[in-house]
């Protein structure tokens, strides 16, 4: 994955985080900022909905760890897993 | 007495507890006093049948019953091979005819209903072509013909709710949570919008008997009946496929299983548990595995899948257990428990058959062989059903 695609890829995770957390929009989210406490686990079901169609990517059940899903970061790394892009 | 605020019980064919914010935060937000209580989508059936399970007397309750047909058979459509269609849509028949089943036999309550579009979700539906319409058309006519509950059309709430990405296939894969938080909410909203024009019932005290009837009747009829055999080479990959998908009845959830780990070492027993009732076959339907440590039955796995939960199949499978660590002179049963999201239906019934409830995420219930089965019984819906299930039980020479 390119440095360019691994932002874009943040910044629609960021962009979803913000819109459907309002609470997120006062503090803001950076990368790297901890999701733990953030997102529970049906809020991360609801992101995977978004993540899923948003990069053409299939998320398996040994996917969803808190590891995966503790940071934008972390989140962009799981997606550029999936897609091949990343390594 | 000081009156207990209304509450708005929520119940459906999927993850129910997905629920239960967005409705909370729509109730607060138009100022209704009710508080919301889920019933865990495995026990749909004796919610229904026995609302006291969840309703508790002189208390004003809504309920809001969310229906998808394909979550009748979501176990089979989620392990579904390309030469099975026939047998899943003899399923899905089958699973129709018992819900409308336990819809013809409600006494008590008076539902708010609405059916979810089928083929929106994780898995295609389309091999099935017009069987989920069909079977949508049979429930909610089971529904009307009562002429007590209140039946919303889909498009109702298609009109009301702002457009949106409602449908989330990814949730309903990973989670069984088919919609998107949106879709929640707007649900949520349309719903309690709609509060005051829903059917409310109170459960009074001298109804108490007609509810357990209702239930009692109901398992007596579905004529259930189980084996108990060796896990056999055969069995080992239905069994793993089945603990992939089983996330309720099951003792180590979200773990790896092989045939490795699955299959017996020496010393130790496995056995498969396949159940049928006058619906049809459930087939494999669960799993057991464990040795003997001096007087000690240690369970390794312990797992039912849904579709047979309520039918007091669970009862049954504990009382056998019981028996064979008798048989074994074993005093106690050690069953290692690690918590999931799905799994505190388990954790709560084992913890209520010991003296002493161990804490913390993961942990070992030790259950008395001595009394095991007279506590059992008394946790059943249904002793009398249970024991006819153990009476006809058709087990494998056990031994030692």
């Amino acid at each position: 994955m390119t440095e360019h695609a691994t932002v874009r890829v943040e910044d629609k995770i960021r962009g979803y985080l913000l819109a459907r957390y309002p609470a997120l929009q006062a503090r803001g989210v950076g990368d790297d900022d901890s999701l733990v406490g953030v997102l529970d686990s049906l809020a991360v079901l609801g992101l995977i909905g978004f993540l899923e169609p948003q990069f053409s990517i299939e998320l398996s059940p040994a996917d969803v760890t808190d590891e995966n899903f503790g940071s934008i970061t972390a989140i962009s790394q799981l997606v550029a897993r999936l897609d091949g892009s990343g390594k | 007495m000081p009156s207990q605020s209304p509450i708005l019980v929520l119940a459906s064919s999927f993850y129910t507890e997905a629920l239960e914010i967005p409705f909370t935060q729509a109730l607060a937000r138009r100022r209704h006093t009710h508080s919301v209580v889920c019933v865990p989508y495995n026990q749909l059936f004796t919610f229904l049948l026995d609302p006291r399970s969840v309703i508790q007397e002189n208390v004003d309750a809504s309920v809001v019953l969310l229906l998808r047909v394909e979550d009748l058979i979501r176990l089979e459509l989620a392990q579904r091979n390309a030469n099975a269609s026939d047998s899943t849509l003899r399923l899905l028949r089958q699973r129709t005819e018992e819900l409308v089943d336990v819809l013809s036999r409600i006494s008590r309550l008076r539902l708010t209903v609405m059916m979810s579009p089928s083929g929106k979700g994780a898995y295609d539906v389309e091999f099935l072509g017009n069987a989920p319409r069909v079977a949508e058309h049979k429930i909610l006519a089971a529904l009307r013909s009562r002429q007590r509950h209140w039946v919303v059309a889909w498009s109702e709430f298609e009109r009301a709710a702002h457009p949106g990405n409602w449908f989330n296939p990814a949730g309903d894969r990973l989670g069984h949570v088919p919609f998107m938080p949106e879709g929640l909410d707007a649900l949520a909203d349309f719903f309690v919008g709609q509060l005051d024009r829903m059917p409310s019932d109170r459960l009074m005290s001298q109804s108490g008997s007609s509810d357990v009837m209702d239930l009692e009747r109901f398992l007596t009829s579905l004529d259930v009946g189980m084996t108990i055999a060796p896990l056999t080479a055969e069995d080992e990959q239905p069994v793993l496929d089945l603990i992939r998908h089983t996330t309720h009845f099951v003792n180590l959830p979200n773990q790896r299983w092989d045939g490795g780990r699955l299959r017996p070492a020496a010393g130790s027993e496995g056995w498969v548990v396949r159940v049928h009732d006058r619906f049809g076959e459930y087939g494999v339907s669960g799993a057991l595995t464990f040795d003997f440590e001096s007087n000690v039955m240690r369970v390794h796995l312990l797992f039912l899948s849904c579709p047979v939960l309520g039918k007091q199949v669970e009862y049954a499978l504990l009382i056998w257990m019981a028996q064979v660590a008798e048989q074994r002179h074993a005093e106690s049963i050690e069953v290692p428990f690690v918590r999931g999201r799905d799994n505190q239906g388990l954790s709560g019934l084992l913890a209520r058959l010991v003296a002493e409830a161990p804490i913390g995420a993961e942990h070992r219930f030790h259950l008395r062989v001595s009394e095991l089965a007279e506590r059992v019984g008394k946790e059943s819906q249904s002793p009398a059903v249970v024991s006819a299930i153990l009476s006809k039980m058709q087990i494998a020479e056990v031994t030692s």
